[in-house]
């Protein structure tokens, strides 16, 4: 299926699938390669005309990156770029967000259990509702939810105190 | 749940809602130029090149009747090619027809069989010896005595031609063993007993250092079974 159809797609979606990829990988070409990976696989699944199921897009995204994680080889690699701190930036650039909290989300973020981050990316940044958020992982409804409040909770306390109010 | 708990409750979804709206209001990196492309020339690349595990899950394509067709002309023709060289190897000869009826002169003889002391001295075997030689006739009694069912014929005893530097007449010749194969069937058909001597030739080297080489003399005698 290569009509152009999937680039509308793409812009809609590329950013979040991104941002849900570097919460398991730290650097930001290991994550556009799970992004490249999944995106591939589940448009390639579609038939003409017919859009990608969104948490299918998510599930194959996270099995991408699990299959990039085990790598040694990519690891090593990754490593040595996080190690330089040159692509550690989640957000995009704009002057109407303080650059210092963007900065300390992104740290309490990745403070977080994997399981609670993944659970609010989806639902803050990716805007998917917990009965799809279940179906991209594999999970329980009320389960996600639950990790969802709990983890949006522990974010809020980890932020540091000139960071709390709202953006 | 008590309207002090519910009122609690909404509260606190209220307030998850409002974090989930200040967070959101982050907007998350757009990927870079690459990625598209990336993924452009993954999508018009064929299917079959695509690496992944949902690839691997995807049910196998239907098999054609010409795709059968061809795999077992693939298989014939393996099945034939392994076939060719056992069907051309000669077939080896039954095992009492095997062995020679010419004495032969071989230098790795090993003796096998029980030692018989009680058989007459090695006759010393020249190139070529017919069963005339006294000692091997003076043997020949024995061995009919010691099988009184068949009757011994005329002893025909041939040696080979020695190999390479050997030309030369040994020194001394020490008689190591004797055996007795009993009586078989040449080429399936010829009663003859088959007789062992095993020979240490002694040679003196054109040096001066002395050599010493086994011989094997076979001696096959013609018999008539009663």
């Amino acid at each position: 299926m290569d009509d152009p159809a999937w680039h509308a797609w793409y812009d809609r979606h590329a950013a979040r699938l991104l941002l849900y990829a570097r919460q398991w990988l730290p650097d930001r070409a290991s994550a556009e390669d799970a992004v490249q990976g999944g995106f591939v696989k589940v448009w390639r699944r579609c038939r003409s005309g017919e859009m990608p199921d969104v948490p299918l897009l998510y599930a194959a995204v996270r099995s991408e990156a699990l299959d990039l994680l085990k790598s040694q080889a990519r690891r090593r690699a990754r490593e040595d770029r996080v190690a330089d701190g040159s692509d550690r930036d989640w957000w995009e650039d704009d002057p109407l967000v303080s650059q210092e909290r963007a900065a300390a989300v992104q740290g309490a973020l990745e403070a977080l259990p994997i399981q609670q981050r993944e659970a609010i990316v989806l639902r803050v940044w990716s805007g998917l509702s917990f009965p799809d958020i279940a179906r991209a992982l594999g999970e329980n409804e009320n389960t996600v939810a639950a990790r969802c409040r709990r983890g949006l909770a522990a974010l809020e306390k980890r932020l540091p105190e000139g960071c709390r109010e709202p953006l | 749940m008590n309207r002090f708990e519910n009122d609690r409750a909404e509260q606190g979804a209220e307030a998850t809602e409002g974090m989930i709206l200040d967070f959101a209001r982050l907007r998350p990196a757009v990927p870079s130029v690459a990625l598209r492309e990336r993924i452009a020339a993954d999508l018009a690349a064929p299917k079959s090149t695509e690496p992944t595990s949902l690839a691997r899950s995807l049910t196998p394509p239907p098999r054609s009747f010409a795709w059968l067709a061809e795999r077992l002309l693939w298989a014939a023709g393996g099945a034939i090619a392994a076939a060719v060289p056992l069907l051309l190897q000669p077939r080896p000869l039954p095992a009492d027809t095997n062995r020679p009826a010419v004495a032969g002169d071989q230098a790795e003889a090993v003796p096998r069989g029980a030692r018989a002391p009680d058989m007459p001295a090695a006759a010393p075997s020249p190139p070529v010896i017919v069963a005339a030689e006294p000692q091997v006739a003076a043997a020949e009694p024995q061995v009919s005595a010691a099988e009184p069912q068949v009757a011994a014929a005329e002893p025909q005893v041939i040696a080979a031609e020695p190999q390479g530097a050997a030309v030369q007449e040994p020194m001394a010749e020490e008689s190591l063993a004797w055996s007795d194969d009993g009586v078989q069937f040449i080429d399936g058909q010829i009663p003859a007993r088959v007789i062992r001597h095993w020979v240490l030739e002694r040679f003196s080297g054109a040096d001066g250092v002395g050599l010493v080489r086994p011989r094997e003399d076979v001696f096959v005698v013609p018999v008539a079974l009663r």
